[in-house]
């Protein structure tokens, strides 16, 4: 198991600028979310590009774990992003699952990697028919659907050889603010299941990017306030969180 | 459930169906009450619970012949699939907004079209070489599949070939074998039934390229704990511990030395644990920690 970086987490940042920040904060995969500034997208042209980007996070020592797509580009063109990319598309919600299986059985037969995004409370019924479809697995751990360790377990239990990327929401400077959400046992069952895949840290809303900037030391690394360090810039606005702060 | 009771929930159908529903079909008419088993997971899946373990359960508890019929707040899909899989064949009623019900029966007639389970008893010409070993898996839950070809790989002799008959493509096994120097050819035979043929890789025949790779992967027993809130982490990891079985370890994760998790292992595990540094900072350090033999 590692853990690794979505994108979305500074989705501002070239590919470089997140090879600096995951390998500053000791994390081993790059997941790129459609849409970030990282630049790459299917298309005719993508091919070059994205087997750069690749060659590039793999020179770094990193492990390219996925493309996250809700988009409806064609086929043909994920699967070219995918072999390019030596990185299964990862086909998120937004469009209903059968499309996305029937999606998938075409970027799969059109030589490309493919795996299907698993979300919200159907998340196990969802994996019976992409499982039962021969097709790769990733998940959506997110504590406000509810205590992710008891989510994983019936995941890990029927789709464990299948499943290889699981997206955390939250984590890093959020982790802080998780306490109950079950990332505990979310954890100790990916151990004790040897969990082969990787975990994605990224933002649970946009509304934390500042401190999303600071963890991954984009902000305060010079001038005045720079001696906080390694202090998380958090603030959260849910008054439960609230104990201890200064007034 | 008695017959004044179905009839009356034949009744209820007919009355609030809210989408056209085919009769009901004979072969699950003439299914005895004793035979029936229900089970309702409204109120689960309202409350966000993961009913299918009890829809297993409840699968579990019919009797040869009979029938199970499931409540449910959406049609379940899915479930066909997975109840086909097992032989039984369905009807489904829409008998409100939010309230399905799915009857679950054997079908009145077996299908005569070969099924995965015979197509898998018989290998294809060109498996039957020396040396072949099978290892059907088709009725393992993960992660023993890998587990176990992994382990019979460790054996398999130079020019041996080890045949994995499984349901799917074992997309996250590939990727392993390529690791550890190991050529495959996977054939997919019917929807549910795979065959993949794993042999020593010739020492002149480079790895697949990483175009048609996935993710590396690492299958050790790993607990990051730098995502846990700091209150949790502690049990979390004393609770990993005590999951293990003598000789066991796992690789624990952090983003400083755990000097004092060392401290309280010592006080509350004297003898009973192994402490290596794997590797010390300055952004992250791994721990081994086993569990001692004896």
């Amino acid at each position: 198991m590692r853990l690794g970086l979505s994108s979305e987490a500074a989705p501002d940042a070239s590919v470089d600028d997140l090879i600096r920040f995951a390998r500053r904060r000791g994390l081993a995969a790059l997941e790129f979310r459609e849409g970030d500034a990282h630049g790459l997208a299917a298309g005719s042209s993508v091919p070059a590009g994205a087997a750069a980007a690749a060659d590039a996070v793999r020179a770094a020592g990193l492990t390219l774990t996925g493309y996250r797509t809700h988009q409806l580009e064609d086929e043909e063109s994920l699967a070219r992003l995918s072999e390019a990319l030596g990185a299964p598309v990862l086909l998120a919600g937004g469009v209903p699952l059968a499309t996305r299986v029937v999606r998938a059985k075409r970027i799969r037969d059109a030589g490309g990697q493919v795996a299907i995004v698993l979300q919200g409370d159907s998340a196990v019924w969802d994996g019976i028919v992409c499982h039962d479809a021969g097709l790769a697995l990733a998940w959506e751990a997110d504590p406000h659907v509810g205590p992710v360790g008891v989510r994983a377990a019936p995941l890990l239990e029927r789709f464990g050889d299948s499943l290889g990327h699981i997206r955390l929401i939250g984590g890093g400077p959020e982790t802080a603010l998780q306490d109950g959400a079950g990332i505990g046992d979310l954890m100790r069952h990916l151990a004790l299941t040897s969990y082969p895949g990787t975990v994605v840290l990224a933002p649970s809303t946009p509304r934390y990017g500042v401190a999303w900037q600071h963890w991954l030391g984009r902000r305060g690394g010079t001038g005045c306030g720079s001696s906080g360090g390694e202090r998380s810039a958090l603030v959260s606005l849910d008054p439960r969180h609230q104990t201890g702060v200064r007034k | 459930m008695n017959r004044r009771r179905m009839d009356a929930m034949k009744a209820t159908t007919t009355a609030r169906t809210t989408a056209p529903t085919a009769p009901r079909p004979e072969a699950l008419e003439v299914i005895a009450p004793d035979q029936l088993v229900e089970l309702d997971v409204r109120e689960d899946l309202r409350n966000g619970r993961e009913p299918f373990s009890l829809i297993m359960a409840a699968r579990q508890r019919v009797p040869e012949g009979g029938a199970l019929a499931v409540r449910a707040i959406f049609e379940p899909v899915p479930l066909y699939a997975v109840m086909g899989k097992q032989g039984f064949t369905h009807y489904t009623e829409q008998l409100g907004e939010e309230d399905w019900r799915v009857w679950f029966y054997p079908p009145a007639q077996a299908a005569a079209v070969p099924t995965a389970a015979a197509l898998a008893a018989t290998p294809p010409d060109d498996a039957m070489e020396p040396g072949l070993i099978v290892l059907d898996v088709r009725e393992m839950e993960p992660p023993e599949p890998m587990v176990l070809t992994l382990e019979a790989l460790e054996t398999l002799p130079p020019g041996g070939t080890l045949l994995q008959v499984n349901v799917r493509v074992p997309q996250f096994l590939l990727p392993l074998l390529e690791e550890r120097g190991f050529s495959y050819e996977v054939r997919q035979q019917a929807p549910d039934l795979v065959r993949v043929f794993i042999r020593h890789r010739p020492a002149d025949t480079p790895a697949h390229s990483h175009q048609s790779r996935g993710p590396e992967m690492t299958a050790t027993r790993t607990l990051d704990v730098r995502v846990i809130p700091p209150r949790e982490k502690h049990p979390t990891i004393f609770t990993t511990f005590s999951a293990l079985a003598p000789g066991e370890s796992f690789v624990l994760v952090n983003d400083h030395d755990p000097k004092p998790l060392r401290y309280q292992f010592e006080y509350e595990h004297a003898g009973q644990f192994g402490w290596e540094y794997l590797e010390e900072g300055p952004t992250v350090w791994r721990v081994q920690i086993s569990r001692s033999e004896g």
